[in-house]
């Protein structure tokens, strides 16, 4: 699921052909990419404004940089880098000290009253009508619910699963680009994953 | 012994594979004798991809038009001040 580490023939492809000032390539890049750096760029900033300028940035500096690109990373990864670095500067601008600062809200698990007090289970869940992801998309009201829900996530829960889960960043680049620790981003992680999955549970259990 | 709240507090480690090598194997024997929770792990998995897989909205015409102009008149190698 996550990004290739290294840039791969692609992505080396892709560079010559920006680099070739070839207008296709550099659409075919934005099209792959702008809507992912901009859900990103939201989790980072305040406002929708200062996303889109954020991501608009980003664009540039990713263009000024790609000469000395040195391709140990993916274009991916390089980009989502730039949008970190420009997300904090203007983070600081618009005087939020730390994007990530905020102290996270009601982060009570949708699993507490489920289980007995040996830790087995006193409401199971059943097996779903669908337990696949291509079952899953298939449902478009399911799949509504399930972006409503992402953003009524706390916010550090949000920005970790948009980027893991959906951007298809690996643990270590969303570690650094939200200056995480590997074990505080898991937990994270697992904690918007599980009331993700409660939501979908409302829709398809048995 | 695994109890299932603790298999559902460890499912994510086990996705990320960033269990030691016993507790994998613990995850490994309980899912095997509980129904429940081999249900519950794929539910959390078939939720992150298909969060993974739900199509992005394209950029907006005007977006494009915006950057595709900032890419014109960019020169590879040269930093703009």
């Amino acid at each position: 699921m996550s990004g290739t580490p290294h840039a791969n023939e692609n992505d080396a492809a892709l560079i010559e052909r920006l680099l070739a000032k070839d207008e296709a390539a550099f659409i075919e890049l934005v099209e792959r990419h702008h809507t992912g750096l901009l859900r990103a760029a939201l989790t980072m900033v305040r406002s929708q404004a200062s996303a889109e300028e954020v991501v608009q940035e980003t664009w540039r500096a990713f263009l000024e940089a790609l000469s000395s690109f040195e391709r140990r990373a993916s274009l991916k990864t390089f980009l989502f880098r730039i949008l970190a670095n420009q997300a904090r500067t203007r983070a600081v601008r618009d005087q939020r000290t730390s994007p990530m600062s905020e102290l996270e809200g009601d982060d009570e698990s949708p699993l507490v009253d489920r289980f007995g007090t040996a830790g087995n289970w006193l409401a199971p869940p059943t097996a779903w009508s669908a337990e696949t992801a291509d079952a899953i998309l298939a449902r478009k009201q399911a799949m509504e619910a399930l972006q409503q829900a992402m953003t009524q996530l706390p916010e550090r829960q949000r920005a970790v699963v948009q980027l893991r889960d959906i951007d298809g960043l690996s643990a270590e680049e969303v570690c650094e680009l939200l200056d995480v620790s590997e074990v505080h981003q898991r937990v994270l992680l697992h904690r918007a994953r599980t009331k993700l999955r409660a939501v979908l549970e409302q829709h398809f259990r048995g | 012994m695994l109890s299932c709240r603790e298999i559902t507090e460890l499912v994510t480690a086990y996705l990320e594979r960033a269990m030691p090598r016993e507790q994998q194997l613990a995850f490994l024997k309980h899912m095997r004798e509980c129904r429940v929770c081999w249900h519950y792990l794929r539910q959390v998995r078939a939720t992150a991809r298909a969060l993974g897989r739900a199509p992005a909205a394209p950029p907006p015409a005007e977006v494009k038009a915006a950057l595709l102009a900032q890419f014109r008149s960019w020169t590879p190698g040269v930093k703009k001040e």
